[in-house]
């Protein structure tokens, strides 16, 4: 049975530059799209039922506030791991007009209850912030989601600030509370 | 062989080169049904690793398994 | 004697065990125990603990600690020919432990995870020690996933009769590519290029004939060449197919297919089944000839069947549950997942395999439960 014409040492250096080449083009950073909401611009309206109840709400209706846009999934690990610090942040801020909106985007929100019933337990409190539910995925598609989970700073005149790609870790999580304190002056 | 090896690896350097954006196929949100373990390539990692030992020792092959499993990409 | 058959369960070539993470890597320990039975009266009892531990926001620590016990009868050594006698020298029922240790320690970071570690096991016939590296760059909103790893053993027999060296050592590379091709479907393509060096037989196959009598000896390297892809697919909303295919090549001449189906279905919202099929076939090493017709001049014999042209199938059950609060209040639900699967191989009839193991074709079980805990 042959082996072919190529020996299997030169086959594998031939693989070995081929992988590097093709990380190499890969790396070539994607640029943004058109329509993608930009820091300083307004960030898109929406309305959205809640995920509890059935009562809905736009962003218009929180002009006025600082706002904490957080999409999230049930089925995202990260996105509920970040939920508690993401509460604290509420706790901390709420009482100066900060609103954290958490929007769902589960296919189906039943785990997404179960899962915002489980962590109200556990934290033995009820979440101060804002549950959306988003079953056509409009949010996430009008601001052009590029990672989940994805949260948006929005000040208190609805203008795009900054957005964070991923969840929050111990020193983004500083950067949060500074950029709030900056919009919340 | 080494021939088709390197056209081959060159047509997907070019497909990638001129589509990278082509290939997101998947928005992150669109991602839930790869955070299911069934989704992912080895659902059942202890049975993955324990049949790799279990098929060296009964059969004469090895290799093709990667440890890279898919999922949802949340980070 | 029990020395003899305790090699059994050292692995071919180098085993994939480096870890690389799709979401971001968890504290997390993972109680396992596996199980082996098979009709050539081998049983392997397999518990092992992994952990994994957070160090930072972008180091974690993975280790891996098992006890092999394996009970194994000894392989009987009989003449090629029926006609004359031979000395049978089974005794069955040895028992032996092997304990593979492994250290991983993973840099994780937006696009990027790289793993390094070590791997340690000892039995009393083998010592086997590794070192791996594995790099996986994701790219495309995590649609495309490119990743590399190395791995190098350096083992030694630790055999009961001379060998032409005591050393065995193995290198592998791994190329992966994988590609999100819609929201129900991913692909993923793999190169695997191998290379062992050193004493590659099993030191205890003897072939005995009324003729002569020898010890099984291979060519002293051996490269081979893998690819295969994977495809899983979610067919409907419930269940996904994985669909996958290998082809192996060496430079013995050894050609191989594999063909694996397997099935998922959500049963409930804290039950998957599964189950599996998976074809194997492979063609014969060039040095591998029927036993009768060895003689005492030629320098490369195989006894085992391995190298020999054969085909095996094997079915299988798999099962995920996931524990609802009610039944696991102790628990966080959504921390605790429960992995079955019970297999069962066999292997296409062959005058090798009865003269290895006295019976015409090898059927084996293998069963795994694993308790995964996030810390």
């Amino acid at each position: 049975m042959g082996m072919g014409s190529a020996s299997p040492r030169s086959r594998v250096h031939l693989s070995l530059v081929m992988f590097i080449l093709v990380v190499l083009t890969c790396t070539v950073r994607t640029v943004a799209f058109a329509g993608m909401p930009v820091a300083g611009q307004p960030a898109p309206d929406f309305v959205l039922p809640g995920l509890l109840d059935a009562q809905t709400l736009s962003l218009k209706d929180l002009k006025g506030n600082v706002v904490l846009l957080n999409i999230w999934a049930s089925w995202c690990t990260s996105c509920k791991d970040e939920m508690e610090d993401l509460l604290a942040v509420q706790e901390q801020y709420g009482p100066r007009g900060f609103s954290l909106v958490a929007v769902n985007i589960d296919n189906a929100p039943s785990s997404a209850v179960d899962f915002m019933k489980r962590f109200e337990n556990r934290s033995k409190k009820k979440p101060g912030f804002i549950l959306l539910y988003d079953r056509d995925k409009k949010v996430p598609k009008d601001y052009f989601q590029r990672g989940m989970p994805t949260s948006y700073l929005i000040d208190r005149e609805g203008i795009l600030r900054k957005t964070y790609p991923g969840s929050f870790s111990k020193s983004t999580l500083d950067t949060l509370k500074t950029a709030i304190e900056e919009a919340l002056k | 062989m080494n021939r088709t090896v390197l056209c081959l690896g060159l047509l997907c350097l070019i497909a990638l080169t001129g589509c990278a954006e082509k290939l997101i196929m998947v928005q992150p949100y669109e991602m839930e049904h790869f955070a299911q373990d069934k989704m992912r390539f080895t659902p059942l990692d202890a049975r993955a690793a324990f049949e790799e030992h279990i098929y060296s020792i009964r059969e004469a092959s090895a290799g093709g398994s990667s440890g890279f499993q898919g999922g949802c990409g949340c980070r | 004697m029990s020395r003899k058959v305790l090699a059994l369960f050292v692995a071919c070539m180098l085993l994939p065990i480096w870890p690389v993470f799709a979401e971001k890597p968890r504290d997390g320990i993972t109680y396992i125990f596996d199980l082996y039975l098979d009709n050539g009266n081998n049983r392997v009892i397999a518990p092992a603990v992994s952990l994994s531990k957070k160090l930072s926001d972008t180091f974690y620590l993975g280790t891996k600690v098992g006890v092999d016990a394996i009970t194994s009868a000894t392989k009987v050594s009989q003449p090629a020919s029926p006609a004359a006698g031979g000395e049978d020298d089974s005794e069955g029922g040895n028992i032996s432990l092997r304990v593979p240790v492994s250290l991983s320690l993973t840099y994780d970071r937006d696009d990027d995870t790289l793993t390094a570690g070590g791997y340690y096991s000892y039995e009393r016939t083998y010592t086997g020690r590794s070192l791996f590296a594995a790099y996986t760059r994701r790219m495309n909103l995590n649609n495309t996933a490119l990743g590399i790893g190395f791995s190098k053993s350096f083992d030694n027999w630790i055999p009961d009769h001379p060998l032409s060296t005591d050393r065995r050592s193995e290198r592998s590379m791994d190329l992966t590519a994988t590609q999100l091709l819609s929201p129900k479907m991913s692909v993923q393509f793999t190169y695997s290029a191998l290379r062992s060096d050193g004493f590659l037989a099993q030191p205890t196959d003897q072939l005995v004939t009324p003729a002569f009598t020898a010890y099984a000896q291979y060519p002293d390297t051996r490269r081979g060449n893998a690819y295969a892809v994977r495809l899983v697919t979610l067919l409907n909303d419930p269940t996904s197919l994985h669909v996958n295919y290998r082809d192996y090549r060496d430079d013995w001449h050894i050609r191989s297919d594999t063909v694996n189906l397997e099935l998922y279905r959500d049963i409930s919202s804290s039950v998957v089944l599964g189950g599996r099929y998976r074809y194997y076939r492979q063609s014969k090493a060039y040095f591998a000839k029927d036993l009768a017709l060895y003689t005492p001049g030629d320098p490369l014999i195989a006894v085992d069947y391995r190298m020999y042209a054969f085909q095996s199938n094997t079915v299988g059950v798999m099962a995920i549950l996931k524990p609802s609060r009610s039944f696991l209040r102790r628990f966080d639900a959504d921390k605790v997942k429960l992995k079955l699967s019970a297999d069962v191989f066999t292997t296409s009839r062959h005058e090798n395999i009865q003269y290895q193991y006295h019976t015409d074709r090898l059927t084996g079980m293998f069963t795994t439960i694993a308790l995964e805990y996030d810390l």
